[in-house]
C-alpha cells in the first residue's frame, strides 16, 4: 500500500511538473504572439507538440462575423486555402478533421463580443491527459487573450508607425526628389533634415551634418556671425524670409544660394522647425554678371567705335580742309574752328617762322567757352621759356598731355571783368607739336573747360594725328612756296645766264664778222695790224669771259652733283691774296678803287690752291663790283688753327633780311638789271669754303658796305677740332 | 507491401552496391522503390553513382548514418538496400533545402515535392512520410515543423537525421540517383493499410526539474537562472556523480535532457557540448520556459523501449507485416555498446521473426510520440512497421 501510495504521489508530482512545464513553455511561447508579424502557427505547433494534438486551430471572427484562420498546426497547405464558414466550429472544411473518432476541445479566447477568437484542439482519440489540462488550456487562453489584445495594440502601433514611417518616407522621397535645396533646422539652428539635393550640392552626407549648427559647417566664416544673427530673428518668427547667402561645399567651393525660409509651429504655437528652401543661383548669378559685363563691354566698344568714328570724321574733315587749300594758315584756322566744334573748348595754333617769338595763327573758342566768358578774354602767346605748355612744346618739339589737369595751366588766358582779371584754367589740355621732317613748325593746343570732360589717350592720339596732318599740310605749303620761289629764281637765272652768255657772244660775233668782211674783200691783207689785233683781243677776252661763265656753271653743277674734287696742298693764303690782288690791279684801276691789303704775314695751310684763288677772286670782284669805287680793305689773319680772310667794302651793302639768301644759288642781293653776273658767286664761295672745312659770314647793312669773313682750318677740312677729335695714341 | 533487403560490408562503392543490390534483387519481382542506407566511410557521390547503375530505373532514396543494419546484423561499414515490393502502395520522393538557410521551408518543399509525385490519394489509403533531414545543418526541429505544416494531420510520421559516426563532419542525402548535403529527403507512401509507427526511448527523470530561463535555439544558456552546465553539474553531484567540462561529453551521453509532454512522456534532447560561458548545446532546440529534467537511461529500460517501439509499430499495423524500418539513435548504440545487438534482437522479436528489418543509427529521430503532430527526438527509437 505504501509503495502504491508513493507511486501515486510520485505520479501526481510528475503530472504537476509536466503541467507546469507545458504551461510555462506555452506561456513563454505565447509571448511571441505579441509580435503581429510572427505567425500564430509557431505557437500552435508548440501547443500540438506538447499536448499531443493532431490538429490545433485558432479561429477568429471579425466585427462582421467573417471567420478567419489566425493560426493552425496539422493543416496542410491545401487545407489552409479552403474557405471557412461564417460560424466557427461548424462544419470546418478541413480533410484532416474527417477522421472518425476525433476528440476536440473548444476554448474561447475572449468572450466579450466580436471580434471573437477560439482555440480548437483536435485529438485522434480521447487524450490521456490529467483532468487539470482543461483548466490549463483555459488559463493558457487567458494568456492568449491578453497576448491577443497586446498583439492587436502592437499591430495598430506598428500600423501607425508604418503609416508614420510611410509618411516620413514619402516626405523624404518628396524632399529628396525635389531639385531645390531643403534644409530643416530646429530652433537652435541644428540640422534636422538635409535633403538629397543639399547632399549632392555640398558633398556632405546628412549623417555627417546631422545635429550640427548649419552656420558652423556650411557658411563661410565671414558670413557665419551675420547668418547666425539672422537665424535668431527668423527662429523668433520675425523677418528675413527671403535672403541670399553662401554655402561652402566639402571641396571648398563657394555657392550662392537664394533662400526662402518658413517656420513650422507646434500645436502650442511655438516654433518647432525652421525650413529653408533654397536654389543654387551661383551659375545664374555668374551668367548675369557675365551678361552685364558683356553688355558693358559692348556698350564701351560701341562708344569707342562711335568715338573713333567721330574722331575719324573729324580727321577726315580736317584733312579735307588742310588739303583743299594752298593757304595753310587759312586751313589751320578752319581746322581750329572745326576742333572747337567737335573736340575742344579752346584751340590755338602757333607757328615758328624763324622769328624770336611764335606767331599765333588762330585761336578758336567753343560756344560754351564763349558763353562763360562774358567779359573779354585775352590769351597770351606761348612763352618759349616756359616749363610746360605750348611754349615748351614749340621749344622741344615734344607733345604734352594733361588729361586730369595735373599740371593745370592757364595757357596764358585771362578773362577781364569790370573790376578784376581772372585766369582761365583748363583742367584738361593737350599741346602737340606740328612736326615736319623732325622740325617743329608750330604747336596745336587743345583744352577743355571744367565740365567738358577729360581728354583720354585716344584724344591725345587724335590730337597728334591732327597735328601730324596739319604739319604735313603746312610743310607741303611751305615746300610749294619754296618750289615756286626756286622756279622763279631758276627762270631769272636762265634769263641772266642767257644774257650773260649772249653779251660776249655778240661781241665775239661782231669781231669775227669784221675780220671775215675784211677777208672777203681782200682788205685783210692791207688792214692795219692794230685793227686786226684789237679784234683778236676782243675775241680772246670774250672767249675767256664765256669760258669763265661756263666754268662757273660747271662748278655749280659739280657742287650739286657732289663731283667737285679738291686738291689739297700747302698754300700760303697771304701770298695767294697778294697775287690775286695784283692780278686785279687793272680792274681796280679801271674802277678807281683803292685796295688796302693787310697780308704781310705768311698764313700757310692745307687747302686747294685754285679754289682758294677762286674764293678770294669772287669776294674781291664782288667788292669791286658793288663797292662803288670806295676803298676795299682785305685782311689775312689767323692763329695756329684757323686762318681768317676778311674782305670789306664800303658799297651798297646788303639788307639784313637777305643775308641768309645770298649764299643760295641764283640769289643775289641786288637786281640783275643793275648788276651783271650769274648770281652764283657767293653760292660757290660758300660751298668751297664748307668743303675746305670752313665757314663764310657776312656782316652788312644796306648802304653801309659789306664785310665777308672766311674762316678756314689750317690743317684741312678733316683736321678741324670740331670736325674730328684728335686721335689718341696707344691702346 | 514487403521489403527485400540486401547488404554488403565492402568498403568499395561499386562492390558494395553490386553485392547489396544483387542480394536485394534476388527473386525480387518488379520492385517499386528502394531505401538505401549506408555508413559514412563511402564517397557519397561515387556510391550514389554505383547504386544508380545497379538499380537502374528503380526509384530510390536514403541517407548516410553511423551504422546500418539488416535484421539483427549491424554494419558499421557497409551498405543496405531495402527493395519495396508490391502493388498495394505508391511512393513519391522529394527533397528540400538548404536546411541551413531555411529549415522550415526546406521541410515544406520536400514534402510538397514528394506528395506531388503521388497521384491523388485514393479513398481509404493511408499516407506515411519518412523524413531524412541533414541533422548537422540547421534546425531539424523546424524542418519537421515545416514538413508537418505542408502535409497536415492524419499522417504517420517517421524518420531520422542523416548522420555519421559522431565525427559530425558531413552527412549525405540520396535522391534522384545522386548524393546531396544540407538537404532533407522525404519519402511519401500511400498504402491501403496504415503504416504502424512506434516511438519510445526508455529515458526517465534523473534530477529535479529545472526551468529553461534562457535558451537560444538548440542552446540552453541558462537553467534556473544559472548556466546550464552548472545545473547539470549540481544535479550530478546531488546524485553522487562528479562532473566537469572534460567529463561532460561522457556524462551527457547517458544523461540527456527531457522536455515534459502533457501526457507524461518526455521529448529527449541530446547534449553535444559545453560552451565557454557554461551554455550547453543540444542537437535540437530546447524550449524556453519549460521545466526540463536531466534524464538517465538504464540499459534494460532502453532495451525495453526498443521492444516497446517495435511492439507499438507492430500493433499499429493491422494484418501481416511486410517489413520494418528502424531509426535508432546512434547514441543508444554508443551507450549500449555491444548490447546494441540485444536491441536489434528486441526490434526483431517484437516485430516477429522473419519480418525483414532494415535500419540505421541516426542523429535524431522523427515521430509523433503518443499521437498528434510529429516532433524531432533524440536518443529515441522509431520503428515503422510496413503493412504486408
Amino acid at each position: 500500500m505504501e509503495d502504491h501510495g508513493a507511486d501515486a504521489e510520485h505520479k501526481l508530482t510528475e503530472e504537476r511538473l509536466a503541467l507546469l512545464s507545458v504551461l510555462q513553455e506555452l506561456t513563454v511561447a505565447a509571448l511571441d504572439l505579441l509580435d503581429p508579424d510572427r505567425s500564430a502557427d509557431d505557437f500552435l505547433d508548440r501547443v500540438a507538440e506538447r499536448l499531443g494534438c493532431m490538429v490545433a486551430l485558432w479561429l477568429q471572427s471579425d466585427a462582421w462575423g467573417q471567420v478567419g484562420l489566425l493560426g493552425a498546426s496539422g493543416l496542410s497547405t491545401a487545407s489552409r486555402q479552403l474557405p471557412l464558414p461564417e460560424r466557427p466550429e461548424a462544419d470546418l472544411p478541413y480533410p484532416e478533421l474527417a477522421s472518425p473518432g476525433l476528440v476536440h476541445w473548444s476554448v474561447p479566447i475572449n468572450d466579450a463580443g466580436p471580434p471573437s477568437s477560439v482555440l480548437l484542439l483536435y485529438f485522434d482519440r480521447e487524450p490521456s491527459l490529467p483532468r487539470q489540462y482543461r483548466g490549463m488550456v483555459d488559463r493558457l487562453c487567458g494568456v492568449l487573450r491578453t497576448a491577443l489584445i497586446h498583439r492587436r495594440l502592437f499591430a495598430r502601433t506598428l500600423d501607425s508607425e508604418r503609416a508614420l514611417q510611410h509618411e516620413r518616407d514619402f516626405s523624404s522621397a518628396v524632399l529628396d526628389t525635389a531639385r531645390a535645396l531643403v534644409i530643416v533646422l530646429d530652433p537652435e539652428g541644428r540640422i534636422v533634415r538635409f535633403n538629397r539635393a543639399c547632399q549632392e550640392m555640398t558633398g556632405y552626407s546628412f549623417e555627417e551634418l546631422r545635429g550640427a549648427h548649419f552656420w558652423t559647417r556650411l557658411q563661410p566664416p565671414e558670413e557665419a556671425a551675420r547668418v547666425k544673427r539672422n537665424f535668431a530673428v527668423l527662429a523668433a518668427g520675425q523677418g528675413h524670409e527671403q535672403y541670399e547667402s553662401h554655402w561652402m561645399t566639402r571641396t571648398g567651393e563657394r555657392r550662392l544660394i537664394s533662400w526662402s525660409s518658413n517656420v513650422l509651429r507646434g500645436e502650442s504655437g511655438t516654433i518647432e522647425y525652421v525650413i529653408g528652401t533654397g536654389i543654387d543661383i551661383t551659375e545664374h548669378r555668374r551668367t548675369e554678371q557675365e551678361r552685364d559685363q558683356t553688355f558693358q563691354r559692348e556698350q564701351q566698344a560701341r562708344a569707342r567705335a562711335e568715338e573713333q568714328e567721330r574722331r575719324s570724321a573729324l580727321l577726315a574733315e580736317a584733312s579735307g580742309l588742310l588739303t583743299s587749300s594752298l593757304a595753310p594758315k587759312d586751313a589751320l584756322r578752319s581746322v581750329a574752328a572745326l576742333t572747337v566744334r567737335r573736340f575742344a573748348d579752346w584751340c590755338a595754333v602757333d607757328l615758328l617762322d624763324g622769328s624770336p617769338s611764335p606767331q599765333r595763327i588762330t585761336e578758336a573758342r567753343s560756344e560754351a567757352l564763349r558763353a562763360t566768358a562774358l567779359a573779354r578774354m585775352h590769351c597770351a602767346l606761348p612763352d618759349l621759356e616756359a616749363a610746360h605748355g605750348p611754349g615748351r612744346v614749340l621749344r622741344v618739339g615734344e607733345p604734352e598731355f594733361f588729361p586730369e589737369g595735373g599740371a593745370s595751366l592757364s595757357l596764358g588766358c585771362v578773362r577781364d571783368g569790370q573790376d578784376l582779371a581772372e585766369v582761365v584754367e583748363f583742367p584738361s589740355w593737350i599741346s602737340v607739336p606740328l612736326l615736319a621732317r623732325a622740325h617743329a613748325l608750330g604747336a596745336l593746343t587743345l583744352a577743355r573747360m571744367e565740365g567738358g570732360g577729360r581728354y583720354g589717350q585716344a584724344d591725345f592720339d587724335l590730337a597728334q594725328e591732327l597735328a601730324r596732318r596739319a604739319a604735313m599740310a603746312l610743310d607741303n605749303a611751305r615746300l610749294y612756296q619754296q618750289a615756286q620761289m626756286a622756279i622763279g629764281l631758276r627762270d631769272e637765272f636762265l634769263s641772266i645766264a642767257s644774257h650773260e652768255l649772249k653779251t660776249p657772244v655778240t661781241s665775239l660775233q661782231l669781231s669775227v664778222q669784221g675780220l671775215m668782211r675784211l677777208g672777203r674783200t681782200g682788205a685783210l691783207r692791207t688792214a692795219p695790224v692794230e685793227t686786226v689785233t684789237h679784234s683778236l683781243e676782243v675775241i680772246e677776252r670774250q672767249a675767256k669771259r664765256m669760258a669763265k661763265l661756263v666754268n662757273t656753271l660747271l662748278d655749280v653743277s659739280r657742287i650739286h652733283a657732289g663731283r667737285l674734287e679738291l686738291e689739297f696742298e700747302e698754300v700760303d693764303l697771304a701770298a695767294l691774296v697778294r697775287d690775286v690782288a695784283a692780278r686785279f690791279a687793272p680792274e681796280l684801276a679801271t674802277s678807281g678803287t683803292r685796295l688796302q691789303l693787310h697780308a704781310d704775314r705768311a698764313m700757310p695751310g692745307v687747302w686747294d690752291r685754285s679754289r682758294l684763288d677762286q674764293i678770294f677772286t669772287n669776294l674781291l670782284s664782288n667788292a669791286i663790283k658793288y663797292g662803288e669805287g670806295r676803298p676795299i680793305e682785305v685782311r689775312v689773319e689767323g692763329d695756329s688753327v684757323m686762318a681768317r680772310l676778311e674782305v670789306r667794302d664800303q658799297g651798297i651793302g646788303i639788307p639784313a633780311e637777305r643775308h641768309a639768301r645770298i649764299f643760295r644759288p641764283f640769289e643775289r642781293a641786288v637786281s640783275s638789271r643793275h648788276y651783271g653776273g650769274l648770281g652764283l658767286g657767293l653760292h660757290i664761295v660758300n660751298q668751297l669754303v664748307e668743303r675746305m672745312g670752313g665757314s663764310v659770314q657776312v656782316a652788312s647793312e644796306a648802304g653801309h658796305g659789306a664785310t665777308f669773313t672766311v674762316e678756314l682750318p689750317r690743317r684741312g677740312p678733316h683736321a678741324s677740332p670740331a670736325a674730328e677729335p684728335p686721335a689718341h695714341a696707344g691702346p | 507491401m514487403r521489403i527485400q533487403i540486401g547488404k554488403s560490408r565492402s568498403a568499395d562503392c561499386i562492390a558494395a552496391a553490386r553485392e547489396a543490390s544483387q542480394e536485394a534483387l534476388r527473386g525480387a519481382d518488379a520492385p517499386t522503390f528502394a531505401l538505401v542506407l549506408c555508413t559514412d566511410q563511402y564517397d557519397a557521390v561515387a556510391l550514389a553513382s554505383a547504386v544508380r547503375k545497379v538499380l537502374g530505373d528503380i526509384p530510390w532514396a536514403g541517407c548516410s548514418a553511423a551504422g546500418v543494419f539488416a535484421g539483427t546484423e549491424l554494419l558499421l561499414q557497409g551498405l543496405v538496400i531495402a527493395l519495396f515490393l508490391g502493388d498495394d502502395f505508391l511512393v513519391g520522393v522529394g527533397m528540400g533545402g538548404p536546411v541551413s538557410e531555411s529549415p522550415r521551408a526546406a521541410g515544406r518543399a520536400a514534402v510538397a515535392e514528394a506528395v506531388s509525385k503521388l497521384p491523388p490519394k485514393p479513398p481509404g489509403h493511408r499516407r506515411a512520410l519518412i523524413i531524412l533531414p541533414d541533422a548537422l545543418s540547421g534546425n531539424p526541429t523546424e524542418v519537421v515543423r515545416g514538413a508537418q505544416q505542408e502535409a497536415g494531420a492524419g499522417i504517420r510520421w517517421a524518420g531520422g537525421g542523416a548522420g555519421n559516426n559522431l565525427r559530425f563532419v558531413k552527412t549525405a542525402q540520396f535522391t534522384q540517383g545522386h548524393a546531396y548535403q544540407d538537404q532533407v529527403v522525404v519519402i511519401a507512401f500511400d498504402a491501403r493499410e496504415p503504416f504502424g509507427v512506434g516511438i519510445q526511448h526508455g529515458w526517465s527523470p534523473y534530477g529535479p526539474p529545472s526551468q529553461v530561463t534562457k535558451a537560444r535555439g538548440a542552446t540552453a544558456v541558462e537553467l534556473d537562472y544559472e548556466s546550464a552546465f552548472e545545473v547539470y553539474r549540481r544535479t550530478a553531484v546531488s546524485r553522487g556523480d562528479s562532473l566537469d567540462e572534460q567529463s561532460f561529453a561522457r556524462f551527457a551521453m547517458t544523461h540527456p535532457l527531457g522536455i515534459p509532454q502533457a501526457n507524461g512522456e518526455f521529448v529527449i534532447r541530446d547534449p553535444l557540448s559545453v560552451d565557454p560561458d557554461g551554455s550547453v548545446r543540444f542537437i535540437a532546440e530546447v524550449p524556453d520556459g519549460s521545466l526540463v529534467r536531466v534524464m538517465e537511461g538504464k540499459r534494460t529500460d532502453l532495451l525495453d523501449a526498443a521492444a516497446g517501439a517495435a511492439t507499438l509499430a507492430r500493433e499499429a499495423t493491422p494484418g501481416a507485416v511486410g517489413g520494418a524500418v528502424v531509426f535508432d539513435c546512434v547514441s543508444r548504440y554508443l551507450l549500449l555498446e555491444e548490447g546494441v545487438q540485444d536491441e536489434l534482437a528486441r526490434f526483431q522479436n517484437a516485430l516477429g521473426a522473419g519480418v525483414p528489418v532494415v535500419g540505421c543509427l541516426t542523429l535524431g529521430e522523427v515521430g509523433a510520440m503518443g499521437g498528434g503532430v510529429p516532433q524531432f527526438h533524440n536518443k529515441t527509437a522509431v520503428v515503422v512497421a510496413l503493412p504486408g
